[in-house]
């Protein structure tokens, strides 16, 4: 006698297993092709059609000094950014991590309620701090009897301090993530292992938090690339940025091709500066197993 | 592992190793906010000797290890090692090696590397570094191991790394928080034995913190059986057991039949008591109730289980005996393992029957249990409320 297989009628339920259970990846993927894939799609064809005569809109890019300014000031911006970030979030999120875990989550919120605030008014707020006549020039003109006011807006240094305000909590997140996943005991253990507390922190807790740090790292970076409205207001003429330019070329001129192109170049440059995190992640990775 | 000197006690073979250092603790006390982890502890390990604290959870035995190691601050009290006042050292200066409970290796480190941290905390460097890593890896058998990292190694070559990395510099103490938990049974049973074999060999002191009876009574010298934040009692493995000064003590450390008794009698040289086998006398030694109690005073009398006999034989020799009926048979091989109810006083008793050429018997059967008053001990009886 040949075993009947039961088959039960159908039921919604059966979506949630097997095979069926992919249907529920129909909107997100649907989302993405209609909302990212597509115009991504449509602006490499905007770029590789919009010759300008005979030019390709990426020779100007790559070749017009305006073009390679603007990317390599939006770089050196977002590295700079990365960089403080990661100077300042680093003892922030140590910080947090070793507090008794009520207070924990008073500084976590504090640090957090920055968001509670948009970007434009936190940019505007700059100003009245880093003027000339702001809070900390007066400070600092009193403290060591300055002449001048020191320029702190208008220029790198305000658009890094502007960028860093608004990316400062992504990066002590992300460390403070890191550094939760760092078993308990281990300092404890160099520090019976006769290591004081300096040389168990740097031998052992750091190199552990170093995948935290590359992907706080590259988060910030790739996310600094894309400011705007930070280094329109706290930036001068020379902190032009890839966006403000991109605005400029595309709405404000109408030249399509050479946005696109200067777009596809920045989108390089985010895949680049990922690739570089995965490919360093992975060498951890490789070290663990 | 194989080890010259299987002789109990310690066995220094190499007379360039460190032979251990006492561990002094008087009057330790441990607040987490108002909690009392540790209640007064006063214990005193002699150099060179194994000293486990066994307890279940929350008895304080992993308090007290981590206030010896330096990982906690005592709330009042003192810690020497090696005759040197340690309470408010940090760990760093302590000088001792640990073991934890889930190794702690470091995950970025290769094996020889975490062998190797505590030397290079100590600027021990080059050939001299070499040559002790490579005494202590041949010792634990980790020479094919030290290029490995620590993700790369089963859990009882984790457990021997953490060893060695724990010994590698020759302390005088070393701190074990249940090195064996987190292994299976045939690897603990085998890592019992190169504990122990490691404690001869290198001579050094070591304080063991266990919730296995089974592995304090294997490897100690002394025993101190923590309960709530305090040391109930320290002794050595065969005293605590043959011996037991409390029915907490009895019933912690191996399988005991607690079963009420009156003092009919109490004189110097020892008393007696109306039993579940009529009236027993006790020998002063198996006596720990209060010197106050006396004529009338209840107690209870601790047997172990491998100390009730079945009388096969229908007449006695003289033994008391009583008849009780079989409720439980757990046969494992070497040994079977009864619980059988008397009819009259409704006491349960477990009895344990190792002769392989006695007869069986099942359940519901009607058997004699005779005792041997020389094992029985007497406690007192355990408070109303406790």
């Amino acid at each position: 006698m040949t075993a009947v297989a039961v088959r039960p009628p159908w039921h919604p339920s059966q979506l949630l297993v097997g095979n069926a259970s992919l249907v529920w990846l129909v909107p997100g993927l649907a989302a993405v092709a209609v909302l990212f894939v597509w115009p991504i799609t449509n602006l490499l064809l905007v770029s590789l059609d919009g010759a300008v005569g005979t030019k390709s809109p990426y020779l100007a890019v790559l070749t017009e000094p305006i073009y390679l300014r603007v990317i390599s000031n939006t770089a050196v911006s977002s590295l700079g950014t990365t960089i403080v970030c990661l100077l300042v979030g680093y003892p922030t999120a140590y910080a947090i991590h070793v507090l008794p875990p009520p207070w924990r989550l008073v500084v976590l919120l504090s640090v957090l309620f920055s968001y509670a605030v948009g970007t434009m008014p936190r940019a505007f707020s700059w100003i009245v701090l880093l003027g000339d006549r702001g809070l900390v020039n007066q400070a600092l003109m009193s403290a060591f009897d300055l002449r001048e006011p020191v320029q702190m807006l208008y220029n790198q240094a305000g658009v890094i301090i502007g960028m860093t305000h608004v990316m400062l909590p992504f990066m002590v997140l992300t460390l403070l993530g890191a550094m939760a996943r760092v078993p308990d005991r281990l300092v404890p253990a160099a520090r019976t292992m006769g290591a004081g507390p300096l040389r168990a922190f740097a031998l052992v807790f750091l190199p552990l938090t170093m995948p935290g740090i590359l992907a706080g790292m590259m988060m910030t970076f790739i996310y600094s690339l894309g400011f705007y409205v930070v280094p329109a207001v706290l930036g001068g003429a020379g902190q032009t940025t890839t966006v403000m330019i991109l605005r400029d070329l595309t709405v404000g001129q109408g030249r399509w091709g050479i946005g696109a192109a200067l777009s596809i170049t920045m989108i390089v440059i985010c895949i680049l500066g990922a690739a570089v995190y995965v490919s360093l992640a992975r060498i951890g990775e490789i070290e663990e197993h | 592992m194989s080890f010259a000197g299987s002789v109990p006690g310690r066995a220094v073979t190499d007379p360039t190793l460190s032979c251990g250092a006492p561990v002094e603790v008087s009057e330790l006390r441990k607040l987490y906010g108002s909690v009392e982890a540790l209640q007064a502890a006063t214990l005193s390990v002699r150099q060179g000797e194994f000293v486990s604290l066994l307890g279940a959870s929350g008895s304080g035995k992993s308090t007290l290890l981590k206030l010896i190691a330096g990982l906690e601050r005592a709330t009042s009290g003192s810690i020497r090692l090696g005759g040197i006042d340690a309470t408010s050292l940090p760990s760093e200066r302590r000088g001792i090696g640990m073991v934890f409970q889930d190794y702690a290796l470091f995950p970025t480190m290769t094996v020889e590397a975490n062998i190797a941290f505590p030397l290079r905390m100590r600027g021990v460097r080059g050939d001299e570094a070499k040559s002790r890593i490579a005494r202590v890896a041949e010792m634990l058998r980790l020479e094919p191991l030290l290029a490995r990292k620590p993700s790369q190694l089963s859990g009882g070559q984790q457990q021997r790394v953490a060893i060695a990395r724990a010994i590698v510099f020759d302390p005088q103490i070393l701190l074990l928080d249940e090195p064996l938990s987190a292994l299976d049974k045939n690897l603990r049973e085998q890592t019992k034995g190169e504990i122990k074999a490691l404690h001869q060999r290198l001579g050094l002191t070591i304080v063991y913190v266990t919730h296995d009876q089974s592995e304090a009574l294997a490897m100690s010298d002394r025993i101190a059986v923590m309960d709530h934040g305090r040391i109930v009692d320290v002794d050595t493995p065969q005293a605590l057991y043959a011996r037991p000064r409390s029915s907490f003590i009895a019933q912690f450390l191996g399988q005991a039949n607690l079963l009420p008794v009156t003092v009919l009698d109490r004189s110097a040289t020892g008393c007696t008591v109306e039993s579940l086998w009529g009236a027993l006398s006790i020998g002063a030694a198996n006596v720990a109730l209060e010197p106050s109690a006396g004529r009338g005073a209840r107690g209870l009398a601790v047997l172990r289980p491998e100390h009730l006999r079945i009388a096969d034989e229908p007449a006695g020799d003289g033994r008391p005996r009583v008849r009780a009926t079989v409720v439980q048979v757990l046969y494992h091989g070497c040994e079977t393992l009864y619980r059988a109810t008397c009819e009259a006083s409704q006491l349960s008793l477990a009895l344990k029957e190792t002769r392989p050429a006695s007869r069986s018997y099942a359940l519901g059967e009607d058997m004699q249990v005779e005792v041997d008053p020389a094992h029985i001990v007497v406690v007192p009886a355990l408070q109303d409320g406790t």
